[in-house]
């Protein structure tokens, strides 16, 4: 289907309502990586089969991540003028049980249940859409609501919109949401310049992690001169925990590539592309058939929407090197030279991809591009901090209840994020840091644990926001050993063109493992702390420039926790093996057995109804015996 | 267009996109750098060029090798503390990669440091025998070189990180080597070198590369590399003819015709 105009536009919006919400049973499963991950392909192939077998009148849908991904996989089932039901933690037989139940007229699976939804917002225009009229009927009632349901009801999904509720390889969904409504608007009711006004005046700033207003950027590359110019995605996510690109890619590429098509207008380039890691296979292969799909329905071609202006949107592997994501490394990777960083003194939006402007926004980036347009900046300014407008995603990770993908109105705390939404520290444990920004932000301690999160107090404190990993960490966790998992890390994917980074960070890795093994001494935390300034003074780009602030954000925050491995060597986590044994409290041991049975090592002897023994010298810390134990009787110093 | 920019106190008068080191050591402020060339562009790896730009309330250390004039009135100290203090560290880096070399020594000894306080990483790097991997400091300006001044890309860097280093293609003969040493000459730790051997091969162990030399037409010694005679023939045909005997023959018996000429003449 061709579009030309607003009104093929909305004849396939009429379409798309239909596929969304069909007059028969839609039942959809939750298919990006981490719903396949948990097993989300066997219940989709449980599911068809259970609806042939049962000749159930239902059509079965891929959708994408609702962002709990730690309850995958989630299956969805919505019946004409009922609420619709998420199931979670699914499995193949309990699909089979569903779709009798459902063949048999029931609602079944009751006890996977996991909540409802009664309505869906249509962010791109504000509209509601209720599954039903009226209240629920009543075997419905007592269901969580989708909004009410902790993890959900501080959350404010903009980047993340269709996540979830819609087919990513349908375009019709995607339209039927509002999509492309925005591209039209901006290519035949405002100039190039009325598209930066608005980007401008509504605050985005870039979702990389710099921050950097995003009007400022397409100004700048509009004004810039060159034969050619250029847009770029960065969809090069890197960060050990952090997913949202991958997300947003899986579950609605079709908004990353309405939001280049816009910028493209506004900057004046008419070739695009999109930089993703080819360890992304399913992002990939769902890009690309979004572009193939915008192209026939006439979004991208030489002609957008009849309108003369022309885009080409081409998708570029990345190698998996996490330094590719830097701007410049990005930039020449995509040129085909050795994806390494150059410096920044003339900006990609003057001389960029092959030396002409560009503009390289983040995934999550572009996908907020055209709520911007629809909504307009008013709208979307009114949400967030003074200095950082609109929402923010996070990879809620770590030792935190509640995992998965949280997208929050910026100047939320770290506390609603983590004790509201996450829903605490798994465990019963006590909080100790998170940390923000992905492996080269700072560990933020439970004192700062009131900060409203925006670009400019995550910096104060001392981290960033980078791409919105969060960290959670609980009291187990060593802040010395955290510090040096990073900066491994950070030496493994530094490129290694220039000094300080290379070499910095190999020498700073000498001090931490001195540290965390024993051969600290005294003075070693001044040096570590002047060589870790070094390397984010001198390094070249930003991934050396900030490698070192796991470093300097746990010495400035738990300085009397290196100390104690320093001058104590000891290791207060009871996480560093140089550090640390292991012994059995003979008065509570209750002579159980299991930890000699799981002991790795054979290092544990007694008898059963006796205490247990360790012997120091075949024991390899590796901490079995403590976790196994159900009497506590394992003690770790 | 010219810019003002005042370097220690002293106004330079610039060329608007001209490199701070090179305005600078065209004024005879010398800045220390291990992986700058004029001829080559700015690569910015060693970090010893490192300056404090302010312009109003902001300033910054950054390096002055690939940093642009592109503003009018610029404030840049090549000796602030900072700058003093940060480029000594790196220096100290730099001592700590290869404390073997010589030239790098005498580079530590000029920017004020004696000795480093960080350990040796080379052996855990490479087989501690491998002296001359060892002391490479992969400041690229044989890579550089190579594809920007000769056009050959012979060479480039393997592997990244820690393990980064120069390399020929999957570390066996390049094919693409003309063998004419630009690299040799540009390298500033000397670790690259060549040597002609007399069954006419030129040979650079480094890059574990050999080429083979052309056999004087006139004197019968081997002078060139086959390849680098080819490329100089391809750019200039009409040079072909004379490059068939080495320098020496080609002067003497450019002498030899002098002689005649001017006895003929007389």
């Amino acid at each position: 289907m061709l579009i030309r105009s607003l009104q093929d536009l909305q004849k396939a919006r009429t379409k798309g309502l239909r596929s969304c919400y069909p007059d028969r049973t839609r039942i959809m499963v939750g298919m990006a990586t981490c719903g396949i991950a948990s097993g989300a392909a066997d219940v989709h192939a449980a599911l068809a089969k259970a609806i042939r077998k049962h000749s159930v009148k239902a059509r079965l849908t891929a959708i994408g991540c609702i962002g709990i991904c730690q309850e995958e996989p989630l299956v969805d089932v919505l019946e004409p003028g009922r609420p619709r039901i998420t199931y979670h933690r699914m499995t193949p037989a309990a699909s089979e049980d569903l779709v009798s139940a459902l063949a048999a007229g029931k609602t079944g699976g009751k006890e996977r249940i996991f909540g409802r939804i009664d309505a869906e917002e249509i962010l791109m225009d504000g509209s509601v859409h209720r599954y039903f009229d009226g209240a629920p009927p009543r075997s419905f009632a007592r269901i969580p609501v989708y909004g009410e349901i902790d993890f959900y009801r501080k959350q404010m999904r903009i980047a993340l919109r269709h996540c979830g509720f819609i087919d990513p390889d349908s375009i019709e969904e995607y339209i039927a949401h509002g999509g492309y409504f925005a591209l039209a608007k901006a290519l035949t009711e405002m100039s190039p310049e009325d598209v930066i006004g608005e980007i401008e005046r509504s605050g985005l700033r870039g979702r990389g992690g710099a921050g950097f207003p995003t009007g400022l950027k397409w100004k700048t590359c509009r004004e810039a001169e060159g034969a050619a110019k250029y847009v770029i995605a960065n969809g090069d996510e890197g960060d050990p925990g952090a997913y949202m690109d991958r997300s947003i890619l899986e579950s609605d590429p079709h908004s990353v590539i309405e939001g280049m098509i816009i910028g493209a207008y506004a900057v004046g380039a008419r070739e695009g592309f999109i930089y993703v890691r080819a360890e992304y296979p399913m992002a990939v292969a769902r890009f690309t058939r979004a572009i193939a799909q915008a192209e026939e329905w006439g979004f991208l071609g030489a002609d957008v929407l009849g309108t003369g202006f022309g885009l080409r949107i081409h998708v570029s592997k990345g190698g998996g090197a996490f330094v590719c994501g830097e701007s410049t490394a990005l930039i020449a990777s995509i040129e085909g030279r050795i994806g390494e960083p150059r410096a920044k003194h003339i900006h990609a939006t003057e001389s960029g991809l092959w030396d002409m402007p560009t503009t390289l926004n983040n995934v999550e980036t572009w996908g907020t591009v055209p709520v911007v347009i629809s909504r307009g900046a008013d709208w979307y300014s009114a949400i967030g901090t003074e200095k950082s407008k609109g929402t923010k995603v996070f990879s809620l990770v770590g030792k935190v209840k509640n995992t998965g993908l949280v997208e929050v109105p910026m100047g939320i705390s770290l506390r609603e994020i983590i004790f509201d939404i996450g829903g605490g520290i798994a465990g019963g444990r006590d909080l100790k840091a998170v940390q923000t920004g992905g492996p080269s932000g700072g560990c933020i301690p439970t004192a700062h644990i009131d900060l409203p999160v925006d670009y400019e107090k995550l910096a104060e404190v001392g981290s960033m926001m980078g791409s919105g990993g969060m960290i959670v960490m609980d009291d187990r966790t060593c802040m010395v050993d955290v510090a040096r998992y990073f900066v491994d890390f950070l030496i493994d994917e530094s490129c290694g063109k220039c000094t300080a980074c290379r070499e910095g960070l190999q020498q700073m890795r000498r001090f931490l493992a001195d540290i965390t093994e024993g051969r600290g001494t005294e003075g070693v935390l001044e040096e570590l702390q002047e060589l870790a300034e070094v390397v984010r003074d001198a390094s070249l780009c930003q991934l050396g420039a900030t490698a070192p602030n796991p470093v300097l954000s746990t010495l400035r925050y738990f300085r009397s926790e290196y100390e104690a491995h320093i001058v104590e060597k000891r290791c207060p986590a009871g996480v560093c093996k140089a550090l640390i044994h292991y012994t059995i409290d003979a008065e509570k041991c209750t002579g159980c057995t299991l930890c000699g049975k799981r002991c790795p090592a054979a290092a544990i002897t007694g008898v059963r109804k006796e205490a247990h023994v360790i012997d120091p010298a075949t024991c390899i810390k590796c901490g079995v015996c403590f976790e196994v134990c159900r009497f506590d009787a394992v003690a770790v110093g | 267009m010219k810019l003002a920019v005042i370097v220690d106190g002293k106004e330079l008068q610039v060329e608007k996109g001209t490199v701070l080191l090179k305005a600078c050591r065209r004024a005879g402020i010398d800045i220390p750098a291990l992986c700058y060339h004029e001829a080559l562009e700015p690569y910015g790896s060693c970090r010893l060029c490192l300056v404090e730009v302010s312009r109003g309330t902001r300033s910054r250390v950054t390096t002055s090798c690939n940093y642009p004039v592109l503003r009018e009135g610029e404030t840049v100290s090549t000796c602030s503390e900072s700058v003093l203090r940060t480029r000594k560290v790196v220096m100290e880096l730099l001592l700590a990669r290869c404390p073997g070399s010589e030239p790098v020594r005498e580079m530590a000894r000029k920017v004020g440091v004696s000795k480093t306080r960080f350990p040796s990483l080379a052996p855990a790097r490479l087989a501690a025998d491998d002296e001359a991997l060892v002391n490479c400091i992969l400041c690229g300006l044989c890579v550089r070189a190579c594809e920007e001044a000769i056009g050959a890309s012979a060479i480039s860097f393997a592997d990244r990180g820690p393990n980064r280093r120069v390399a020929s293609p999957f570390d066996v003969n390049s094919a693409a080597c003309i063998g004419c040493g630009a690299c040799v000459a540009v390298c500033p730790t000397g670790v690259i070198r060549m040597e002609d051997a007399p069954e006419g091969i030129r040979r650079l162990p480094f890059l574990n590369t050999e080429v083979p030399l052309r056999r004087c037409g006139g004197c019968g010694r081997f002078f060139a590399p086959e390849a680098q005679l080819g490329g100089v023939h391809g750019k200039v045909p009409s040079v072909g003819e004379h490059l068939v005997v080495c320098a020496d023959c080609r002067r003497r018996e450019f002498g030899v015709q002098t002689a005649r000429w001017k006895a003929t003449a007389r």
